[in-house]
């Protein structure tokens, strides 16, 4: 209940020990900054792209990032860009709270709605589009995210994007594709995403990698972020939710975990990546949009297909 | 009610996964090994939030 370092209160216990919330707070920024060092995440000369929601972990990787590049006088640029789904009774909150921080810090915020760019929001497509099936909206989410993330950071110049996976999403992500043997998927993760560069892809990186959530969590209240800390409504849904519950009781129970499937998986990584080079399929670019596709129409203009036709 | 648990006793005996919450006690951050005390003000604040 002592800090290792000092004899202040602990905040938090560690698998090494306890820490204060001065001892914590350089604990967390040292791992995020070994973490950018060891995998390469920012180069000398970069344009940063940071994908933020207004939540702990985009607020935290952006205040980080920028902080990387302050001590270490890098000629390298960042801003922010947020995608507005449109969810009700939440996004509209989270944004909120980003301009404030984005105001706050000097960082440039661009704002990208899907309402904008495909004509409707999240709350509007996904009854279209899974109508006749279970599915949550989390599919819908994650393909318009994922396209105007990309998209629109290589459109506003980003020779990366910085994103806020922590630990816990990367190991849920890990045994997700583990139980559904989905080990293309998997190549694709690590602490800087996919599997080979592409001219039409910027490359997403994770400073946050290394970082439990919980220990995430902690170090944006103690830094005072004002994070308005809802889940997304959507987020209790599915799998990914059993999975994350699972691995929270484990952790419970046997301290290190969640870190152990992160090594055990960086170990099987390039071993993962590199199968994954010899099968991929050529990327060729939508025919609608011009965006990169796997097909001849990508995912994201297929639901707009969809919603067109009611 | 609180006098003689720790936090992360009383989280067991709640049914809250340690690993989901930071316990919060009189406005300050404490760990589940503290022992608690009747007149403490407590608070559990979600870590899982954003998407």
């Amino acid at each position: 209940m002592k800090c290792q370092m000092c004899e202040k209160q602990a905040v938090m216990k560690l698998q090494h020990g306890d820490l204060c919330k001065t001892h914590f707070i350089d604990y967390f920024e040292e791992k995020v900054f070994k973490t950018i060092k060891k995998y390469q995440l920012v180069g000398r000369q970069e344009v940063l792209c940071v994908a933020a929601s207004g939540g702990k972990d985009s607020l935290t990787v952006l205040y980080l990032t920028k902080k990387y590049i302050e001590k270490n006088q890098l000629n390298v640029s960042l801003f922010a860009l947020a995608i507005d789904e449109g969810i009700a009774n939440y996004r509209a909150k989270t944004l909120e709270d980003l301009k404030q921080f984005c105001d706050e810090y000097n960082i440039v915020l661009h704002v990208v709605s899907t309402k904008e760019e495909f004509g409707a929001t999240l709350d509007e497509a996904y009854p279209i589009v899974n109508r006749g099936t279970k599915k949550k909206p989390c599919n819908v989410c994650g393909v318009w995210r994922r396209y105007l993330l990309n998209k629109h950071a290589r459109r506003l110049g980003a020779t990366k994007v910085i994103t806020g996976h922590n630990l816990d999403d990367e190991a849920q992500a890990i045994m997700m594709n583990m139980f559904k043997a989905n080990t293309d998927l998997a190549a694709h993760l690590g602490p800087v995403s996919g599997v080979y560069e592409h001219g039409l892809f910027v490359q997403r990186v994770k400073p946050l990698y290394m970082c439990l959530e919980k220990e995430t969590r902690l170090y944006a209240l103690l830094k005072g972020f004002q994070v308005e800390f809802t889940e997304c409504p959507y987020s209790n849904e599915g799998f990914r939710s059993q999975i994350q519950d699972m691995l929270n009781d484990f952790e419970a129970k046997y301290r290190g975990t969640k870190q152990g499937i992160i090594n055990s998986f960086l170990a099987m990584l390039p071993l993962l990546k590199e199968k994954a080079k010899q099968q991929e399929e050529e990327i060729q670019q939508c025919v609608k949009c011009g965006e990169p596709a796997h097909q001849e129409v990508c995912n994201a203009c297929k639901i707009v297909e969809v919603l067109a036709h009611g | 009610m609180f006098a003689g648990k720790t936090a992360g006793e009383l989280l067991r005996e709640i049914k809250v996964n340690v690993e989901t919450v930071l316990v919060v006690r009189n406005n300050e951050v404490i760990t589940e090994d503290v022992l608690l005390e009747d007149k403490d003000i407590l608070e559990l604040l979600s870590v899982v939030s954003g998407g």
